[in-house]
């Protein structure tokens, strides 16, 4: 993967357009739920991706290979996801806002599990940005520990104390909320 | 193992991260503590929820005409700063050009010189104790001085001014060539359409010669 990404990028700075459109093709979907995961917000994502392959276009020049393709991609969606994040002065879902569900049992259809998996979603964008990074590139993209750190400058034990507690803050969020295992159960 | 320790190793045992000897410690701690149960469910329902992102579509043409237009964007910021900077540096030169130009009147010459003024005569210090109160030469040399910096100055806004006026003069008259070639495109077209309407013509009545059968009327 790494190799095909390396040629990729050789040939898009010879001049070559279709390797760029293969980078593109290759990536949108990581780098929309990374955005997803670190913004909240899906509104936007198509958006903040553009914005993201954009900066790769214009930073092509300064990319050295190191076989870190993945790395250096996704610390340009980060400082988009922080610019964003700057912008919007940090305005979360209205989740506070939400009562506690009946502690009722449910019936487990898929709307039910939508609708959950919704305000996970809201509750994840409620997290201090850098458990959502771990999250994002530990769930979604299934980095190493090691990698999230040199991409975010932080120690792997670091990254995954960060991780071990943005999943306990979710579960302890879906509780309080009123959705214990029971009432999500399989 | 105790319930504090398998807490903070459940992310890890849910994500099949940890060792196969920490594992079965783990699963027979979990095989007989409800509460731990309890957590476990809870995570595997955390990482079974976490929704997946919107499909998205990447228009790479929109990306390459926004990275063309803030390339250019880039350009004329650069270019806008080098044309002040080079403004700048003229008019600092001139200013310090001005300094040193000297233009003098006396009776029936006048006097103009560039170059560092001329070296005054080292005064040979009078034997006599200098006068403690000798007024009016010091304000006389400060006005002479801020009379020649007005001078300076004037002549410098003087120059802006004339520099203003030439960019709005060629600004002008790039509109009017702008405008010139509107008009003379206008009669170009104007041109191609009565061409084309003639030509028309002609086709109609080369075919209404060469098919009188059909009555005129083309396919």
């Amino acid at each position: 993967m790494g190799t095909q990404d390396a040629e990729w990028m050789e040939r898009w700075r010879r001049g070559d357009g279709a390797a760029f459109e293969a980078l593109v093709e290759r990536w949108r979907r990581p780098v929309a739920r990374f955005l997803f995961r670190c913004t909240g917000r899906g509104d936007c994502v198509q958006d903040l991706c553009q914005e993201v392959f954009l900066r790769v276009y214009l930073s092509a020049g300064r990319y050295r290979e190191s076989g870190a393709f993945p790395s250096w991609l996704f610390r340009i969606a980060l400082n988009v996801a922080r610019d964003v994040g700057r912008r919007w002065r940090r305005d979360p879902a209205p989740l506070n806002g939400m009562e506690p569900l009946d502690r009722a049992p449910a019936a487990e259809t898929l709307c039910h599990r939508r609708e959950l998996a919704a305000v996970l979603t809201r509750a994840a964008a409620e997290l201090p940005e850098p458990m959502r990074v771990a999250l994002a590139l530990r769930h979604d993209e299934g980095l190493s520990f090691e990698e999230i750190g040199r991409l975010t400058g932080a120690p792997a034990s670091t990254i995954k104390s960060r991780f071990a507690a943005a999943l306990t803050r979710l579960r302890a969020r879906l509780e309080q909320l009123g959705f214990g295992p029971e009432e999500i159960s399989p | 193992m105790n319930c504090p320790e398998v807490r903070t190793a459940l992310p890890g045992f849910i994500y099949q991260e940890l060792p196969p000897e920490v594992r079965v410690e783990l699963q027979q701690h979990l095989d007989g503590c409800l509460a731990c149960q309890r957590e476990e469910a809870g995570l595997r329902q955390v990482r079974r929820l976490l929704a997946a992102a919107p499909e998205v579509r990447v228009d790479t043409a929109v990306v390459y005409r926004q990275a063309a237009e803030r390339q250019a964007r880039r350009f004329r910021r650069w270019r806008s700063l080098a044309v002040a900077a080079c403004a700048a540096a003229v008019l600092v030169a001139v200013g310090v050009g001005l300094s040193r130009l000297e233009i003098r009147v006396s009776g029936s010459e006048m006097v103009l010189r560039w170059g560092a003024p001329p070296v005054a005569p080292i005064p040979v210090p009078s034997p006599s104790p200098p006068r403690a109160d000798s007024p009016g030469s010091p304000p006389a040399a400060m006005e002479e001085r801020i009379a020649a910096m007005e001078n300076r100055l004037r002549v410098l806004s003087e120059l802006s001014q004339a520099l203003a006026d030439d960019d709005r003069s060629r600004d002008y008259q790039h509109s009017q060539e702008i405008a010139h070639l509107r008009e003379q495109l206008r009669e170009w077209q104007g041109l191609s359409a009565e061409r084309l309407s003639a030509m028309q013509k002609d086709f109609d009545a080369l075919y209404v010669a060469s098919f009188p059968d059909r009555k005129g009327v083309l396919p």
